[in-house]
């Protein structure tokens, strides 16, 4: 396993040993070196709800490193290594980030590391589970000074995701809970580019192998919801491996003195996945009637991908232009799985056999053209406008034992647009109007098969003002309107939202922003109610969802002394409708200036979390409590 | 060393900063940033959306890459985002609605007749039997 500090360690290494002159040299030039480091120590204090603190925040006593940054350039002179860079954030966080540079006059290598944790314990509907990611990255590029020089680049990443959570598992039209789930993921990358130029066209070459790993374990056992007095237990294993080859190019030119660009190029890509699972599962299917299973299964998935498109743009005039594409999308997805069980009934008894086949096939074949112009109305006001439109082939086909279950062939159109005008009423004030719509269509959700197409529509709406009386001073204020109507599932979505915010920064002394944004949304579908009492009937009825969000933030520094800058930021959330809270938080920064290069503080972040009454609780109230020292060198 | 992009960002786009301030949400500034999932200046309007529907997601979230042979796709045209508010929002694991009983309402809106066999099942906790919501190799009815 690549551990995670190796790409840095490596980075580190080579610069040192490759960006010194060797013994012989003219005398070094050496590197002027610059950086920062901030250390310090925790202390928490949680009332209330610890495990949705831990959803929240997450943060945990103890010592951190917010960040170490160190920072070298060659003084002029020299070849060879120019620069090198290493910043680590995070230590002692739920979130860790890493990233090492160096770079040359004809080369750069980057080497990046992030983390992240989450425990997912908070009071809900959703099983409890916890995560850890990891990424890693390494990417080695070759610099080209001259315009028709050639580049190349190859990065190489290696992703994690190990998770644990309580599962559940259906059983006989009830559930067992309380077992264990552990997932784990890996996925491995290479992407490689190449771009250089032949005859005037500036010409990118890309290609990609992504192969992703996964494991699926769970052991689930409790009372049978047939028959309580029985233990149902299952054994559940499963793993899937996947292989996407990608690739692609596009070439770029410009005519007549750059008043003429076109562009052409295409993608293509091709995953295959294979995966199996076994299940063994003791239970009863009536009280009395106990069984042994043992399921084994088989998947195998192929999907395909192809794109190509060209466009050209046209400086008209000075004030005016227009551009153009065409596109073809071309996509497929194609899995099957074959079941084989084996039921004992009751167990110890010959087994029964029974093999089943299923497959499911997508296809979409989807003819796109996109045409826009771009305007200079007035000296002052300037227009953007684009639309598409296309049509969408789409094949649906699931089988199951050789009966055809869903089916859909047919073609639809889809077609969207947007407009921009901007327009400086004067030199402090600006305005721009933007508006949009959208249509396309939406899989019916009438199964987990794909059933049906429906329109979906969508559109938007919203205008921004922007005064900008003096430098460093600014004030903006937008609405905007979102509104969605699904036909496959009858519902309509409608958002309005207002933001007003400011800053302040005419004084080196002091600088001050403030924000507030109020977004109402409401979700209107159609239903139908099911009465189960007495004779069952189902009644027709429409549903709503309201909410109303106010979100208030602000902060402000002020320089009491040349050695003294607090800084203090705040923030409040009221929600009500859908959902009902009260969220706060309150951040105090305290740097007291000892020297030129260290810096003593005191940094205090306050939460404050109450759940309003709703069925979901888990209010607390937090405080982080951080000394920290910062030297910069 | 000091990241001024999501100030940057913030200048114009107050709503999304708003966003990112309720308290669920991604954490911005730490391991992601605006760039993790929008390209400032490089992708055509399209081409952004498709990346931010069908890529910016899964490039951390590489479970819920697939392939399945059982997707479960969310409407067509919004892919993740018909159940999750990307930036932040008042309710958990970042869905569109207070909890997972509504949120499947708004589409699965007619359930179907086997649920009546255990009419406890109806409106409660969906995902104590459907638990892999994202997608399934093994079951259509995403129980496993």
């Amino acid at each position: 396993m690549l551990e995670p500090w190796l790409p840095f360690v490596a980075i580190s290494t080579w610069a040192a040993t490759y960006g010194m002159p060797a013994n012989g040299d003219a005398p070094s030039p050496g590197f002027e070196l610059s950086g920062e480091a901030v250390l310090g120590w925790r202390f928490v204090w949680v009332d209330g709800s610890r495990d949705q603190y831990d959803e929240d925040v997450n943060l945990d006593g103890g010592p951190v490193l917010r960040d170490f940054y160190v920072e070298g350039k060659r003084k002029p002179g020299s070849s060879g290594i120019q620069s090198f860079l290493f910043d680590l954030r995070g230590i002692g966080d739920p979130w860790t980030s890493g990233r090492a540079e160096i770079a040359g006059s004809t080369f750069k290598a980057i080497a990046r590391y992030d983390r992240s944790e989450f425990d997912g314990r908070g009071s809900d509907d959703f099983h409890p589970f916890d995560f850890k990611r990891e990424l890693r990255s390494l990417r080695l590029e070759s610099v080209s000074s001259g315009k028709d020089g050639v580049r190349a680049g190859l990065e190489l990443t290696d992703s994690r995701r190990d998770g644990l959570s309580t599962g559940t598992r259906s059983v006989n039209f009830g559930f067992l809970g309380g077992g264990s789930v552990r997932q784990e993921d890996k996925a491995l990358g290479a992407h490689g580019d190449l771009g250089f130029g032949i005859a005037s066209w500036d010409v990118t070459l890309e290609a990609a192998v992504d192969g992703l790993q996964q494991d699926d374990h769970r052991e689930i056992a409790g009372p049978s919801p047939s028959d309580p007095t029985f233990t149902h237990t299952e054994r559940f294993r499963s793993d899937l491996d996947s292989t996407e080859v990608s690739g692609g190019a596009r070439a770029r030119r410009s005519f007549d003195d750059g008043k003429l660009a076109a562009d052409f190029g295409f993608h293509i890509a091709e995953l295959q996945g294979d995966g199996h699972m076994h299940s063994h599962e003791t239970g009863v299917f009536s009280p009395g009637d106990p069984f042994v299973r043992t399921t084994d299964s088989d998947a195998d998935l192929v999907d395909r991908f192809f794109s190509a498109d060209a466009g050209i743009r046209r400086q008209v005039s000075p004030d005016f232009a227009w551009r153009a594409r065409i596109e073809r999308i071309h996509q497929s997805e194609g899995g099957s799985l074959v079941i084989d069980t084996l039921t004992e009934e009751p167990p110890g008894s010959p087994p029964t056999e029974l093999v089943q086949h299923q497959s499911l096939h997508f296809e979409s074949e989807l003819d796109l053209l996109e045409l826009g112009l771009e305007s200079a109305l007035s000296p002052c006001t300037s227009l953007d406008l684009s639309v598409e439109g296309g049509l969408d082939h789409e094949v649906v086909r699931d089988v199951a034992d050789g009966v055809v279950l869903h089916e859909f062939d047919d073609t639809l159109d889809q077609f969207g647009g947007r407009a921009t005008l901007s327009m400086e009423t004067s030199r402090e004030v600006t305005v721009s109007v933007e508006g949009g719509y959208e249509l396309a269509p939406t899989h019916s959700p009438g199964g987990q098969t794909l059933l049906g197409l429906e329109d979906e529509r969508g559109a938007f709406a919203g205008a921004r003002l922007r005064w900008k009386p003096r430098t460093g001073v600014a004030l903006t204020a937008g609405v905007k309107h979102r509104q969605r109507d699904i036909h496959a599932f009858g519902s309509h979505y409608e958002s309005n939202s207002f933001t007003l915010s400011g800053s302040y920064a005419a004084s080196p002394r002091w600088n001050a922003d403030a924000a507030y944004s109020l977004r109402l949304y409401d979700l209107a579908a159609d239903t139908v109610i099911e009465i189960l009492d007495g004779t069952p009937q189902q009644v027709p009825t429409r549903v709503f969802f309201r909410g109303v969000q106010n979100v208030i933030s602000g902060s402000v520094s002020f320089e009491v002394a040349p050695c003294f800058r607090p800084k203090l930021g705040a923030s409040a959330v009221v929600v009500n409708g859908d959902a009902d809270l009260r969220y706060a938080t309150l951040l105090v920064d305290l740097p007291w200036k000892q020297s030129s290069d260290i810096t003593l503080g005191v940094e205090t972040d306050v939460h404050h979390f109450d759940s309003a009454g709703s069925e979901f609780d888990g209010d607390y109230d937090s405080m982080a409590l951080t000394l920290y020292v910062r030297t910069a060198f | 060393m000091p990241s001024t992009t999501k100030a940057r960002c913030e200048d114009c786009h107050p709503e999304a900063a708003a966003e990112f301030r309720l308290p669920f949400a991604h954490p911005l500034g730490t391991t992601i940033g605006c760039t993790s999932c929008h390209a400032a200046h490089g992708l055509p309007p399209r081409e952004q959306r498709r990346h931010e529907r069908e890529e910016a997601c899964v490039g951390c979230h590489i479970e819920k890459r697939g392939p399945f042979v059982f997707p479960h796709e969310g409407d067509k045209t919004q892919q993740c985002l018909s159940c999750h508010e990307p930036h932040g929002s008042p309710n958990r694991r970042l869905l569109t609605h207070v909890d997972s009983r509504t949120l499947c309402f708004s589409c699965h809106e007619t359930l179907e007749a086997l649920h009546i066999q255990d009419p406890g099942s109806i409106f409660r906790e969906c995902l104590q039997c459907h638990t892999q919501v994202h997608g399934s190799n093994w079951d259509e009815n995403l129980f496993r």
